[in-house]
């Protein structure tokens, strides 16, 4: 009780000095606030320069007042096109209660949606995820010069050898054989693959032997550069002759 | 039957000779890798660099070593550690008290065959001393160029990126290689006979057993050869498709550079010489697409995420193309 007592009487010694402090700085401050001078020196008023005002108003560049441009027939067109899709928007029959531009709103919706979602995917660059298939058939159709299937084969042979042109003679002669081969399903024809993956396709070793000696020949012929007269090409058009024979 | 009715205007005898000899001595001591075999001595052939990338332990730095063996010419090693500097391959000028001049000390690389061991081990700065000298075959120190003396080729050995301590080398070396070789594990049956053969016999002994079967002259004869095998402009053109098709597909970032089309037209001529022919074919090429594209084309990172691998990319881009015939 008596450590309490003690406290109490510390905090109200504490508080009478904070008091004492505070009184004698607020005497200081009235004392200094006594000390107050007067402005008394000549206030000029300016004036706006009418003048200059009225200068300014008379050039164009200040004229706020819009007149009414003669619009263009392409503005012309917009603005008759949008009054006319509001009149059929807003418009009802009175008489079915059907909106008759209803389908054609709707249909202006489903096309916008569309191609939206058209640039989104371009945009995204995913396009290739509903069109893998259609690319791989594009290509076929587009980057094959000669569809061995469309070739006039004994025309075409025909005619190489009567230009004196045996190189193409035997490039016919191999695609041909290929075509063969193609037909009796023996190789599946691709354009990308090359005359080895046919020759791994064959499973026949007598017909794989046979075709490997034709693409031999055509290989030195069409890739080789080596210039072939009439006799050897006789004599490899014997070749290929003889391999159809197998075939047939 | 084809030499009755066609003469070859090459004559590859020497060649198929050497190639053969090569591949018989190697066979030796490396087992299997047969077409890992091919590919560097077609790479040889080429004239071109070349880099061989496994994991530890599968003969990488073995089978350099050997066809390092099998070609009589100045043979050196670098070892490629983190803290080498690009003075330590190319060489430095050293001060010398008794002519008191600066004497160019030649490093490692000046030589013919250089085996360059974990290239990928050493920073970007070290790689880009190799830049000139790789592709000039010269090197340039205080303004004097040094000559490399013909043939240089590097055969470098790395562990994949994935691996511990390694770096990506840059993109302008990586297209500087004529090959990126990729040695995979054996075979169960070539595990086997590895195990057979060597358990009792360390390989290094066999390396010394190994004399060379070409020399310098040699190979230089028959890189000429092989420089004047007939190419069909169909031929170049479908090259030149096959790299541009590189540059516009989704799956890269990075596509084949012109000195990509050259190395493929170069290696599937040193192939088709190999394979006894003195004129390129559209097998020469798909063959090449491969170990010659593998590190110059970048994929997408989102293609690096899904997993799919450059070959992948470059086997699908192949298939894309038509086969000119």
């Amino acid at each position: 009780m008596r450590k309490i007592t003690a406290v109490f009487v510390l905090l109200f010694a504490f508080a009478h000095v904070m008091y004492g402090k505070g009184a004698a700085v607020q005497k200081k401050i009235v004392k200094q606030s006594a000390v107050m001078q007067i402005d008394s020196s000549k206030v000029m008023v300016r004036k706006f320069d009418t003048a200059a005002i009225n200068a300014y108003l008379k050039q164009p560049e200040f004229n706020y007042h819009e007149t009414d441009k003669p619009t263009s027939w392409w503005e012309r067109f917009w603005d008759w096109l949008w009054h006319y899709l509001d009149s059929l928007f807003s418009k009802s029959n009175k008489k079915t209660e059907i909106n008759p531009g209803l389908p054609i709103k709707y249909l202006l919706i489903a096309l916008l949606a569309g191609l939206a979602i058209w640039l989104v995917i371009k945009l995204a660059g995913i396009d290739n995820i509903f069109n893998r298939r259609t690319k791989k058939t594009d290509l076929l159709q587009t980057e094959l010069v000669e569809n061995i299937n469309d070739i006039s084969f004994n025309d075409q042979i025909e005619k190489a050898v009567l230009a004196g042109n045996y190189s193409l003679a035997v490039r016919f002669l191999y695609l041909q054989c290929l075509k063969q081969l193609n037909d009796a399903n023996l190789i599946h024809w691709q354009i990308e693959k090359t005359n080895t993956a046919y020759l791994n396709e064959l499973t026949n070793t007598g017909q794989k032997q046979h075709f490997t000696l034709l693409t031999r020949q055509f290989e030195y012929v069409w890739y080789g550069g080596f210039v072939i007269d009439k006799p050897l090409y006789e004599e490899i058009n014997t070749l290929f002759i003889n391999f159809n024979k197998t075939l047939a | 039957m084809e030499d009755e009715i066609f003469e070859q205007r090459t004559d590859l005898g020497k060649l198929s000779a050497a190639v053969e000899q090569i591949k018989a001595t190697l066979a030796r001591i490396i087992v299997g890798q047969h077409d890992v075999i091919e590919l560097i001595i077609a790479g040889i052939l080429a004239d071109g660099h070349i880099l061989i990338e496994g994991v530890p332990g599968v003969a990488k730095t073995l089978t350099a070593k050997l066809v390092a063996k099998a070609i009589d010419a100045k043979y050196s090693r670098i070892q490629f550690t983190p803290d080498l500097m690009p003075s330590d391959v190319l060489g430095t000028s050293v001060f010398s008290p008794k002519t008191s001049e600066f004497e160019f000390r030649r490093g490692p690389i000046f030589g013919n065959i250089i085996l360059i061991d974990e290239i990928n081990r050493s920073p970007a700065k070290t790689q880009s001393a190799l830049f000139e000298v790789m592709e000039e075959r010269q090197v340039t120190i205080d303004g004097q160029t040094y000559k490399m003396q013909e043939p240089f080729i590097v055969l470098a050995t790395q562990n994949p990126v994935e691996q511990e301590g390694t770096y990506r080398l840059p993109e302008a070396q990586l297209d500087r290689f004529l090959f990126k070789i990729d040695i995979k594990y054996p075979t169960l049956e070539e595990e086997i006979s590895i195990i057979t053969q060597q358990h009792q016999q360390n390989p290094a002994d066999q390396l010394s057993h190994i004399t060379p079967v070409l020399s310098i002259q040699d190979i230089i004869a028959l890189r000429q050869q092989v420089k004047g095998l007939h190419v069909e402009p169909k031929l170049l053109e479908f090259t030149a498709k096959i790299i541009h098709e590189t540059r516009n597909n989704k799956s890269l970032y990075l596509g084949g550079s012109p000195r990509a089309s050259l190395a493929i037209v170069n290696a599937a001529k040193a192939i088709a010489a190999i394979k006894g022919r003195d004129f390129i074919t559209p097998d020469d090429i798909i063959l090449v697409a491969q170990p010659v594209l593998r590190h110059r084309i970048m994929l997408t990172p989102d293609k690096e995420m899904e997993g799919v691998t450059p070959d992948e990319v470059v086997t699908q881009i192949v298939q894309k193309i038509e086969v000119p015939r």
